[in-house]
Order: structure tokens, then C-alpha cells, then sequence
């Protein structure tokens, strides 16, 4: 996982290659400390995942049943103001179901392409 | 069938002639829908200005639910019933009232849309992959046999595969289709007996090579 503030002033975030419920949940706690670092500078706290370079992930397999729980959380926790995520579209399906459960769809949102990503995070 | 009944409990049915087109390629999905009986094939418009089927759901499917939820929103394919049908519907904002603080929901339509990507990107890998007709035949039997009954050996379909209708699927002249169905037929895979027969067993050991006609 690669983790860095874009110099447009957004998180980005990028995963790769096999993910398991430890790499899930060490990259969820890695953007939550970026994006209290953002919210103490009072900055808008945008995050770009990108998720097209990792393995296929079975969500709904038991072992990632925690992770399940944790991602929900997470993304009902996190005080961000735009998540997008550059993925799959089975990705994409889960990521939506997410964001309708945590009643954060105007906030969350994936896309086929990075620069489609970006647009819509720093738009108006 | 899935568990996804409980989004459309209470929802009115509404009745649909065959042949109507209920979402246009293109579009915002602005409603979900449940069959409650009948059929809906999935088709795109080639450049030829031909359909090309790609998909059909059956009673109890919810359509078209994977691209409500992909990141677009928009269809990319036409819906149109290819029976008499009866549909219930519900709108993306229902659905997202359902879904509210509803993590269980969630994962039963994650699990659905996934077995319903599964068999799509089968079929469209049998689409590109087969370049022989006969193959190509086979496989858009069976695709129509399972998404119809995955248990019993003789499906019975209750709309016309005629030769127009199996050249829509696979991507081959009326003429090679009729010449497959002629051959199907003679074999006793096919029968017409109000609508078509299809015996899976035997359509599962005839063989692909097209030498043999």
C-alpha cells in the first residue's frame, strides 16, 4: 500500500497485488490518521483509493467478515467530505452498497477512471 | 430467487406485453425492478444495427441492479420483455431508504449482484471466445437452459427460439442458426411442443465439431 498527499491537496491512496483482512485493516487505520492530520489544518479532507491493481477479493468469504464490519465503520467514522475510488466494477457494486448503508451516497462514489476520480473529488 | 424480495414487498405488479422495451441503453437508472413472472432479455444494438442478446433474467430477478450501483448509474444496455411479464418496481431512493444502517441488506445484494456477474461474464466469455457456430449455439442453449432451471435435464421454454432469436444471441447468420436448430432437432435435442424442449443431457455430449452436419 502506498499512501502520500497528492499535490492538489488530496489523500491518495493506492493498493496492490493480494489483500487480506490484516492489509485491509492496516490501510484503514493508515487513512484515518491522514485524514485527523487534514482535519486538525481545518483542510477539506478528500481521499482517491485507487484499488484497480489488486487481486480479486472474495468479500463476502467468513474471513473477511471482520474487515466488512471495519470498512462500514470506517467509512460512517471518517469525517471526510469526497471518497472516490478508481476500481473494478465488482468493487465498484460493493463500494456503492457501502456508501447507501452509511447514508454517505452523495459523498462516496466509484469510477472507471483516475482522472474521472479526481475531477469529481475537487470539483465544486 | 433471492432474498432481495423484501425491497418490493407491497409494490404494486405491473403487467408488460412482450416486446416492450422497459430501460433504454443510455439512461440514469431511475427504477428497479423485480420480475414476478416472465422474461427480460439484455440486449446491445451492433453496428449492423442487429441485437445481439446478452443476458436474460427470469422471475425473481432484480435488474438492473449492478449498474445502479456501479459508479456510472447508467445503462448500458436495452431491457425488453421477451414475454408477457409482470413487474414490480421500486426507486433508487427507496432502495436507499432500505438500505440505511442495513449492513445485512447490503451484503445479500452484494451477493447477489456478484452470482449475477458471475453467469454474465460467462456468457459474454462464451460469446467471444466460441468462433465456432455450433459452439457458440451450445454454449447460448445452455446459458438458456440454467438461467431457466439449473436442476431439471428438460427445460421447457415457454417463448419462440427460433432461428432469428438464437442468431440474436450468438452473433451468427439466420442461416447457420436454422441450419443448427434443423440439426438439434433431427437429434432430438429440440423439440417444439408448446414452445421448445431443450434436453440439457443430450445438448451437453453433442458434439461441437462442425464437420458433422
Amino acid at each position: 500500500m502506498k499512501i502520500f498527499i497528492n499535490p492538489s491537496g488530496f489523500i491518495e491512496v493506492h493498493f496492490f497485488g493480494e489483500q487480506d483482512p490484516a492489509t485491509i485493516t492496516r490501510g484503514i487505520k493508515t487513512i484515518e490518521s491522514y485524514a485527523k492530520k487534514l482535519q486538525s489544518q481545518n483542510k477539506p479532507i478528500l481521499i482517491l483509493e485507487d484499488v484497480s491493481k489488486i487481486n480479486y477479493i472474495d468479500f463476502l468469504s467468513p474471513k473477511m467478515a471482520g474487515p466488512r464490519k471495519e470498512i462500514t465503520q470506517a467509512f460512517a467514522e471518517i469525517k471526510f467530505d469526497r471518497f472516490a475510488m478508481c476500481a473494478p466494477l465488482y468493487l465498484q457494486v460493493i463500494l456503492t452498497t457501502i456508501a447507501l448503508v452509511v447514508g454517505k451516497r452523495n459523498q462516496i462514489k466509484a469510477f472507471d477512471s483516475r482522472i474521472d476520480a479526481i475531477n469529481w473529488l475537487l470539483s465544486k | 430467487m433471492n432474498s432481495l424480495e423484501v425491497l418490493f414487498r407491497n409494490k404494486k405488479l405491473v403487467e408488460v406485453p412482450d416486446g416492450k422495451i422497459v430501460v433504454y441503453e443510455g439512461h440514469e437508472v431511475n427504477k428497479i425492478y423485480r420480475v414476478n413472472s416472465g422474461y427480460i432479455k439484455v440486449y446491445t444494438v451492433t453496428g449492423a444495427g442487429t441485437q445481439r442478446i446478452l443476458f436474460m433474467y427470469k422471475s425473481g430477478d432484480v435488474f438492473p441492479l449492478t449498474t445502479f450501483l456501479s459508479g456510472q448509474s447508467v445503462t448500458r444496455f436495452f431491457y425488453e420483455s421477451l414475454t408477457p411479464t409482470t413487474l414490480q418496481s421500486i426507486t433508487p431512493r427507496q432502495l436507499e431508504n432500505k438500505l440505511r444502517n442495513n449492513l445485512q441488506l447490503g451484503e445479500e445484494i452484494i451477493r447477489y449482484t456478484s452470482y449475477l456477474d458471475r453467469q454474465f461474464l460467462d456468457r459474454i466469455n462464451n460469446i467471444v471466445s466460441n468462433k465456432d457456430p455450433r459452439a457458440k449455439i451450445n454454449a447460448a442453449l445452455f446459458f438458456l437452459c440454467n438461467r431457466i432451471s439449473s436442476r431439471s435435464n428438460m427445460i421447457h421454454i415457454n417463448f419462440p427460439v427460433n432461428a432469428k432469436f438464437i442468431a440474436s444471441m450468438c452473433g451468427v447468420s439466420s442461416k447457420e442458426a436454422s441450419k443448427q436448430i434443423k440439426l438439434l432437432k433431427s437429434e432430438g435435442i429440440i423439440t417444439l411442443n408448446d414452445g421448445v424442449i431443450i434436453d440439457k443431457k443430450a445438448l451437453k455430449t453433442f458434439p461441437l465439431s462442425t464437420n458433422r452436419t
